[in-house]
């Protein structure tokens, strides 16, 4: 089989009524990797941790996170390059970028780590794209990894520029936050970006899986530049585009031209599906079958040289006569849906109460809750309720539970969920 | 137009949560619409006499459970009043399972048409292997053909090598 992108739609209705009013259907396309299992060799990867090693790091999370860092070395192939970089006060770079041959010498640099002294992340994040910009790769993955569990004062815009300029080369950023402390909004305007992400790291044990897990996803990366364009039937409208597998993500989309719309979804590694929701507003047509959209993918797969691939999928939606119609809501689409809506109600929930609105941020919070409930989160739905009532009597939420809630909304706290798309059968 | 019946929003036909205030539009049956009521019909409909409490609960009344195909995260929801047929569709010979599996790749997975029965009695969800060619697991055990064996949310009903998760949520929010 030729190496590609193996695409599938499912549509929240196959049938519409026919009526004088536009409709909305929900369509969910998931993607995963075909016939490249043990064709593609590996691309190099290019990786640079950058660890907060500031006095609240000392003891179980430094140790974990030191750990978890002599792992990625044994995790590292002869053709991968491997930086470290820490941050107090100052920044220093520990490892400079190399080849990860001398794993011991790597090792032993780690062990050296101690924490001591205040966070200061730009100076981290400047040594750190300067260490990850030294190896010339012809083709490969270059990424951060920033480790953090303290706020930063006053170079919070810096951290924000480094990481798009980082973000503009191809330098992709996963941002961990551990514990109570760290700045959340800072991490998810960092990580605001395609192959980027922040993610939540309730307890030191979970470090060593996270990384490990990161680090296995980056060497699984097989599709570079994968860009979606959406084009529209006459009357037709993309209302959003929303990632929802593995992890629940916002997606900029640009109306490149009338009814064309565009986005950059990143790279992807072959193993797990990646899950997409697009809200699609019909207009009123007549009885019969009729192409609502078209859907192409466009990347490139440079373990196979091969650029500029493309994958077509026209949506088609089906219309008869009212009575015809049973109104059934596919329950997969409902799902994920489901879980997209509790992530934007949360959201919603900070943005009224920063503005005051408490009371309504109370509802939002709450109704994430019913949300989350139905699609079989209790523990999340719980915390939901809980801050939601918090919020009400306190006028604040507790500190840990805006972090369970952002995070776990979409499903971005501590290892993510297995995912993995059985590939036998 | 669909109105929100929880914040009053309106929302296009189609729309399953409010995009206002997150309420679902569809749990409560069809969703209100404001287009307009063929009027006739209302007349010409006979009330339905409904005795004794309003039942807000009844264990016998139809219910929605779910079955997840694990490999695919693929849901299917079944409407279970006692009991429904697990297996594959085979429009020759007339079989039309309830729960079909042939699109989560029933066949390859060594599906019988006629596999298995999930029911519930009594309070009690049970499945019950119909002496399949490939067999019934659940919880990683096969259970044995033509014997009702207990089951619960959470467990992992397996049919032939296709996993399959149940999950019963109490409908009342």
């Amino acid at each position: 089989m030729t190496p590609g992108i193996h695409l599938q739609q499912t549509l929240s209705r196959t049938t519409l009524a026919v009526g004088d009013e536009p409709q909305l259907i929900y369509v969910l396309l998931e993607a995963h990797a075909e016939g490249v299992a043990q064709q593609l060799p590996k691309l190099p990867l290019n990786l640079c941790l950058v660890i907060d090693r500031s006095s609240s790091m000392r003891g179980e999370r430094l140790m974990q996170v030191k750990d978890a860092a002599a792992r990625i070395v044994d995790q590292l192939g002869q053709d991968d390059y491997f930086s470290l970089v820490v941050f107090n006060d100052r920044a220093d770079v520990v490892i400079p970028a190399q080849r990860a041959i001398k794993r011991a010498d790597l090792k032993a640099a780690i062990a050296q780590i101690e924490a001591a002294g205040g966070t200061e992340m730009a100076q981290g994040m400047a040594l750190a794209l300067q260490e990850v910009q030294r190896p010339l790769l012809a083709r490969g993955i270059s990424r951060i990894i920033l480790l953090t569990d303290g706020r930063t004062y006053g170079d919070e815009s810096r951290c924000v520029e480094i990481a798009r300029r980082g973000q503009s080369r191809g330098i992709g950023l996963t941002a961990l936050g551990i514990g109570t402390e760290w700045n959340e909004d800072l991490l998810e305007t960092m990580t605001a970006s395609e192959n980027s992400r922040a993610q939540y790291i309730a307890t030191a044990q979970d470090v060593v899986k996270v990384f490990a897990d990161e680090v296995k996803r980056l060497h699984a990366i097989f599709a570079q530049q994968v860009h979606l364009s959406v084009e529209a039937r006459p009357g037709a409208l993309l209302r959003s585009l929303d990632q929802v597998r593995p992890f629940i993500a916002p997606i900029t989309i640009v109306e490149e031209a009338e009814r064309r719309w565009v986005a950059n979804l990143g790279d992807w590694p072959d193993t797990g599906v990646q899950g997409f929701l697009l809200e699609v507003v019909v207009p009123p047509l007549p009885v019969g079958d009729h192409p609502a959209l078209k859907l192409t993918l466009r990347y490139h797969l440079p373990g196979a040289n091969l650029r500029d691939q493309a994958r077509e999928l026209l949506v088609r939606v089906s219309l008869r006569p009212a009575e015809e119609v049973a109104y059934h809501v596919d329950a997969t689409v409902k799902h994920w849906l489901e879980r997209l809506v509790a992530y934007r109600l949360q959201a919603n929930a900070w943005k009224c109460a920063a503005e005051g609105r408490i009371e309504e941020a109370s509802e939002r919070l709450q109704m994430a809750g019913t949300r989350m409930l139905s699609v079989g989160d209790t523990a999340l739905a719980h915390t939901l309720q809980q801050e939601a009532t918090r919020l009400l009597r306190n006028g604040a939420v507790s500190e840990e539970g805006r972090k369970r809630i952002r995070f776990g909304t979409r499903g971005l706290i501590g290892p993510i969920a297995g995912d993995e798309r059985e590939t036998t059968t | 137009m669909i109105i929100c019946q929880n914040c009053s929003a309106r929302q296009l036909d189609g729309t399953i949560f409010c995009t206002e205030c997150g309420a679902s539009l569809i749990d409560a049956g069809p969703p209100e619409s404001t287009r307009e009521l063929d009027v006739g019909v209302i007349e010409s409909h006979d009330p339905v006499v409904v005795s004794g409490p309003p039942s807000g609960d009844d264990p016998q009344s139809a219910h929605t459970i779910t079955l997840v195909v694990v490999s695919s995260r693929r849901r299917i929801e079944v409407n279970l009043s006692d009991e429904a047929l697990i297996g594959r569709a085979d429009p020759t010979r007339g079989i039309m399972p309830d729960i079909d599996l042939s699109p989560f790749g029933g066949y390859d997975a060594g599906v019988s048409r006629r596999h298995a029965i999930l029911s519930y009695r009594d309070g009690a969800y049970r499945v019950e292997d119909l002496g399949s060619a490939n067999g019934t697991f659940v919880n990683g055990r096969q259970i044995d053909p033509m014997c009702a064996t207990p089951v619960k949310h959470g467990d992992e009903i397996m049919c032939g090598t296709l996993l399959l998760r149940l999950e019963i949520r109490n409908r009342q929010r």
